[in-house]
């Protein structure tokens, strides 16, 4: 009997060991079949969020566009620079107000199931985004579109009620300017995101929730078939998993990297870290409509009690570079000729002296008719953020201000937001196209979405409208040139620094270039 | 027995209702409009109040609690607010997912627990017992994140011998498996020491026992009196701990499932409740609390079958 059970106790840990060490060979991604040429036939990237949905109409979420964009396409596209250059569309133009919007469709454009797409299915897909009963999630985006036309198969005609010189980037190069099968968002309905039908470079081979989304090149591509057969993206939400399996090979592209770990790049040959400007800027907002930023020598003075430079070098060199305007340094309509916030505590204590904050008590914090000077700031869990926000927490002490940091789970903090209930915030915005509209007037209009600092000034609302009414780049560049001015001299935001688009890459990827516009694959290969 | 078992039933009937209104209440109450997350900050107001109109959110909460109840009694848990999937779809597979890991986990800290605990207790107060329960404190300290992190650089950063993470298919084939063993571990370990110290103080005070005496007068042989005598009357609260143990894995261990990208239900029901998204939070929590309850009720019929004198009447 005792014989009995330590022979079965051995043959068990055999089995294990034989598991073990017959499947350990089997390392590395990608299948076997269809390899060619010592090229792998998969790509494969790390997903670290869940997919929402890629229905364009409900598609939100990082993660979710970037997949979506492999299978789905615009009507334009961006190149490495964020220049818009052609894709479904082949060419258009504006009217003199840009209020009318033509373009006109290649010929060659099939969905994936191979019937053309036309005219029709572009105005189909524009109208249900802007149909009240489908409650799009940016319908709002795109309520500038009057009406959509489409006089004939391979023509489109956007009608504007306003005019709207950055269009493309604003209304069509955003996740509900995705083109679906409007055949298949009928069929499948609720189900669409399991049988996306798109006119992208992959088709969608399965979507597994919770493990991964793997495509097929699409052989009909109209620019080519893609260079590689499949790609995969695989859902690993921890970012040092994620980095361990860059490090193995079993990851060809990594997003989700962890920030305390980049020095491993420099250590391991097998992989490289490219880094690209990202045209977005992380800002602090101060709360114009709330005490006690409403006045402003208060919004002043926090501007002067933050050394910025110190904070760069200390905290994030390695998140992004220095900003010290509305629009990074790289953005066409970018100006350094701006009020500049210096560090200087001193003038801020004068300036809070003279909005009647003093330190009567000698606790080290002004106070003003018997009442501290608190600050509330609220911010995501972002670690650069955090980490930003602590020193900028100890500046702010010690010109006698007590800040309190409010650290809220993204569904909390937007809800804060909304109530636009924070005396200020901290909010990094990624944007990959360096069209200006995009960051002022998203935040800075007094009706734009971001702005929930309740900062109105009709000037700036002026000078956007004029800005939106022009298609001439110079004339929008001066006017964006002057928006900056006027809201850097309103002491409303403090911009802290512009951030890095980064990516950890295989040293076995070919054909890959980096950059925050686009994340295209049609030309990588892996070596095998 | 019969009997307890349909009482039992019953019983959880109304327990569950309660789940039902204790869940509803709490997810509505938490601070966090899921239509916001999925709209993103910058959407307009009127953009979210009308998908909050078109998905029913509008409504009064006690109109909205009883169209889920109305569903629930359909058998059907509805559909994800941020991805439309079928909730009760969406749960059958994760929980398998989970399942898969929680009997894994579970066979390593049962097998391994009570067979480390019975060594320790026979040679108890001898070096090797302290060896042992010294080495199962450390067990149960070790965060599992840590643990986990310490498997993934030993078998995969330095022996290339395993996954680091993912599932590939059923953990009954060869390649499978490959990819349950660290995770399996991660959650076996700290349950394997804790069972293995309950393991070696309820063998010990049973050893201690008279009838134990009479049998070694008697002359029974040793192993006999260990493995057929004590360790079953033993195994009691080990049973219990362990029941216990696997209904918490089977909720999902939502720390090992991250990091090892196991797409089970712990971290199902985490990005659930992350994005707000009332209907998979809702349905999650039910079937989990289901499961709990399914569990112990087991665990008690166990009682009975183990020692007859437990009765469930």
């Amino acid at each position: 009997m005792r014989r009995k059970r330590s022979v079965s106790l051995l043959s068990l840990l055999l089995i294990l060991a034989m598991c073990l060490t017959a499947c350990s060979s089997n390392g590395g991604s990608g299948t076997a079949d269809g390899e060619d040429g010592g090229y792998d036939d998969t790509i494969t990237i790390d997903l670290d969020s869940e997919i929402s949905n890629f229905d364009p109409a409900y598609l939100s979420g990082t993660s979710t566009s970037r997949v979506a964009c492999f299978m789905m396409d615009h009507l334009c596209y961006m190149d490495h620079d964020g220049n818009i250059i052609p894709r479904i569309a082949e060419s258009w133009a504006a009217n003199e107000d840009a209020t009318v919007w033509t373009f006109h469709l290649r010929e060659d454009v099939k969905w994936h199931d191979g019937t053309p797409l036309v005219a029709a299915d572009v105005k189909y897909n524009f109208d249900r985004i802007i149909d009240p009963e489908v409650a799009a999630l940016r319908a709002s985006d795109m309520a500038c579109i009057e009406s959509v036309e489409a006089p004939d198969d391979y023509t489109v005609v956007f009608n504007l009620n306003t005019p709207v010189a950055a269009f493309i980037t604003k209304c069509l190069l955003i996740n509900p300017g995705l083109l679906a099968q409007p055949a298949a968002l009928e069929e499948y309905g609720d189900s669409y995101s399991d049988h996306v039908v798109g006119t992208g470079p992959y088709k969608l081979v399965e979507w597994v929730p919770g493990e991964k989304v793997v495509m097929e090149a699409n052989p009909d591509f109209y620019l080519g078939e893609p260079a590689t057969k499949y790609v995969e993206f695989r859902l690993i939400p921890d970012s040092m998993t994620a980095l361990i399996e860059l490090e193995q090979g079993n990851l060809d592209f990594l997003f989700n990297i962890p920030s305390s770990e980049l020095a491993v790049f420099d250590s391991n040959e097998d992989i490289r870290l490219e880094r690209a400007r990202d045209f977005g800027v992380s800002w602090m907002f101060l709360n114009v409509a709330m005490e006690p930023c409403n006045d402003i020598n208060v919004r002043k003075a926090i501007a002067h009690a933050i050394d910025y430079e110190t904070i760069y070098e200390t905290i994030l060199v390695d998140y992004g570079v220095p900003a010290d305007s509305y629009l990074p340094d790289h953005n066409w309509a970018y100006t350094p000729d701006t009020v500049q916030y210096t560090y200087d505590p001193d003038l801020a204590r004068e300036l809070l002296a003279e909005a009647g904050w003093t330190d009567t008590d000698g606790d080290g914090l002004v106070d003003k008719n018997g009442e501290t000077m608190k600050l509330e700031i609220g911010c995501t869990s972002r670690e650069a953020d955090n980490r930003m926000l602590e020193a900028a927490q100890n500046y702010l002490r010690q010109v006698g201000i007590d800040v309190s940091m409010s650290l809220l789970e993204s569904a909390a903090f937007n809800d804060r937001l909304a109530a636009q209930d924070f005396q200020a915030y901290v909010l990094t915005i990624s944007q990959d196209s360096p069209e200006p509209a995009l960051l002022i007037d998203f935040a800075y209009t007094s009706y734009a979405g971001y702005n929930k600092f309740g900062y109105n000034n009709p000037e700036v609302d002026e000078l956007v409208l004029q800005a939106n009414s022009s298609a001439d780049q110079e004339v929008r560049k001066e006017l964006y040139i002057q928006i900056q001015k006027l809201i850097k001299e309103d002491y409303v935001s403090l911009p802290f620094y512009s951030k890095y688009s980064q990516v950890g890459v295989s040293s076995k990827v070919e054909g890959f270039t980096h950059s925050a516009a686009i994340f295209n694959l049609e030309q990588v290969k892996v070596k095998k | 027995m019969l009997n307890y078992v349909i009482k039992r039933l019953l019983v959880s009937v109304f327990v569950v209702l309660g789940v039902t209104v204790v869940i509803f209440s709490l997810v509505h109450l938490s601070p966090g409009d899921p239509v916001r997350m999925m709209a993103g900050i910058d959407a307009s107001d009127e953009d979210v109040e009308a998908l909050r109109d078109k998905l029913g959110m509008n409504d009064p909460l006690i109109v909205q609690y009883f169209r889920y109840l109305n569903d629930l009694v359909h058998l059907d848990l509805g559909q994800s607010i941020i991805s439309n999937k079928n909730i009760a779809d969406e749960i059958f597979t994760r929980f398998r997912n989970t399942a898969e890991l929680a009997v894994m986990g579970m066979l390593v800290s049962a097998v391994f627990g009570i067979l480390i605990g019975t060594i320790a207790a026979v040679n108890r107060n001898r070096w090797l017992d302290k060896t042992l329960m010294s080495l199962s404190i450390t067990g149960i300290s070790v965060p599992s994140f840590l643990l986990a992190l310490l498997l993934i650089l030993f078998f995969v950063s330095k022996l290339s011998l395993l996954p680091a993470s993912g599932r590939s298919g059923s953990p009954f084939t060869a390649e499978g498996f490959r990819y349950i063993i660290l995770p399996a571990l991660t959650l076996g370990i700290s349950g394997m020491a804790s069972v293995a110290r309950l393991t070696r103080s309820s063998v010990v005070s049973v050893l201690n026992e008279e009838f134990v005496m009479t049998l070694k007068a008697k002359g029974l042989q040793r192993k006999l009196i260990l493995f057929k005598h004590v360790l079953r009357n033993a195994s009691l609260p080990i049973l219990t701990m362990i029941g216990i143990d696997f209904g918490y894995l089977l909720g999902g261990a939502v720390v090992t499932e991250t990091i090892f990208a196991w797409p089970g239900i712990g971290k199902y029901a985490m990005d659930a409740i992350n994005n707000n998204d009332f209907p998979a939070v809702q349905g999650s929590v039910l079937i989990l609390s289901m499961m709990f309850m399914l569990i112990n009720l087991v665990v008690d019929l166990l009682y009975g079958v183990l020692d007859p004198r437990v009765s469930l009447e």
